[in-house]
């Protein structure tokens, strides 16, 4: 039945194998610019579909319906709406006799 | 730290760096020099700062971390944007390697990725839990439950594969 020490040893075994391959200590400054690259192209990529996806809401985005207080109608109107409404609207004359009366 | 003494300090880390890399990328030896490389450039090129808040090691090893799932995350857009094919589980590398040591690794693929790091600090570099916990960026109390879940389960998964080779 294996014991906690059990479990050390076997770490140590694995590191004792891991540093018999471990590779020379090097500085070298080759993938630093790939990354750099790799990483202004994926900002380049997600500025686009970012931009892409926006134009297609504002497309597909309804704007309200804005009415002007000069145009406006209140949906009632028609309430207010009598059968002598003309003579409202109408200026009255006078003298003038109607034709087809006789003076 | 002048460049001198942060170089001089990496090499004699160098090691112990390479066993923690093998481990942040699940044992591919050709990802974990890739991973140590950009790890040691970033240090170098002054992108990370080694703030005192910690010992180096626990400083460089969180570093070492970060790079390694940096790197993980942008191979999976990479696999996903490209198409690629995804690589073999996890290519054994260990050229010497005992029945006891491979009984441990596939111990260690069994467990959580974040009870794995824990355990592989504690044991396999010495750390405290302290320390462990500082280099993963996670509070004391749950890098200790980390640790005694991962030691239970390791114990029992190499107590099972004895019970099943002894039969």
């Amino acid at each position: 039945m294996p014991s906690p020490d059990d479990l050390r040893d076997a770490f140590r075994e694995l590191r004792a194998a891991d540093e018999r391959n471990v590779p020379p200590f090097r500085l070298s400054g080759a993938p630093a610019p790939r990354r750099r690259e790799l990483r202004i192209a994926f900002a380049m990529a997600a500025l686009l579909i970012v931009v892409v996806a926006a134009s297609i809401l504002h497309r597909h985005v309804r704007r309200p319906v804005t009415a002007s207080i000069s145009t406006w109608k209140a949906p009632t109107d028609f309430l207010l709406q009598t059968s002598n409404a003309k003579l409202m609207k109408t200026v009255p004359t006078f003298g003038v006799p109607k034709r087809g009366t006789s003076s | 730290m002048e460049r001198a003494e942060l170089e001089s300090t990496l090499e004699t880390l160098h090691p112990a760096s390479f066993g923690w890399a093998l481990s942040c990328c699940r044992r591919d030896r050709q990802e974990a020099e890739e991973v140590l490389q950009m790890s040691y450039l970033k240090i170098v090129e002054g992108k990370a700062r080694f703030d005192g808040r910690s010992s180096f090691k626990t400083w460089l090893f969180a570093v070492i971390r970060r790079t390694a799932l940096e790197r993980f995350r942008w191979q999976r857009v990479r696999r996903i944007v490209f198409l690629e094919t995804t690589p073999p589980e996890r290519p054994d590398q260990i050229l010497e390697s005992s029945e006891r040591t491979e009984r441990l690794l596939r111990a260690l693929d069994a467990i959580s990725r974040r009870q794995r790091e824990v355990v592989e600090l504690v044991f396999y570099h010495d750390m405290t839990i302290e320390e462990a916990a500082q280099t993963l960026g996670i509070s004391i109390g749950s890098a200790r439950v980390h640790y005694e879940r991962s030691k239970r389960r390791l114990l029992a998964i190499l107590q099972e594969e004895d019970r099943i080779a002894f039969a």
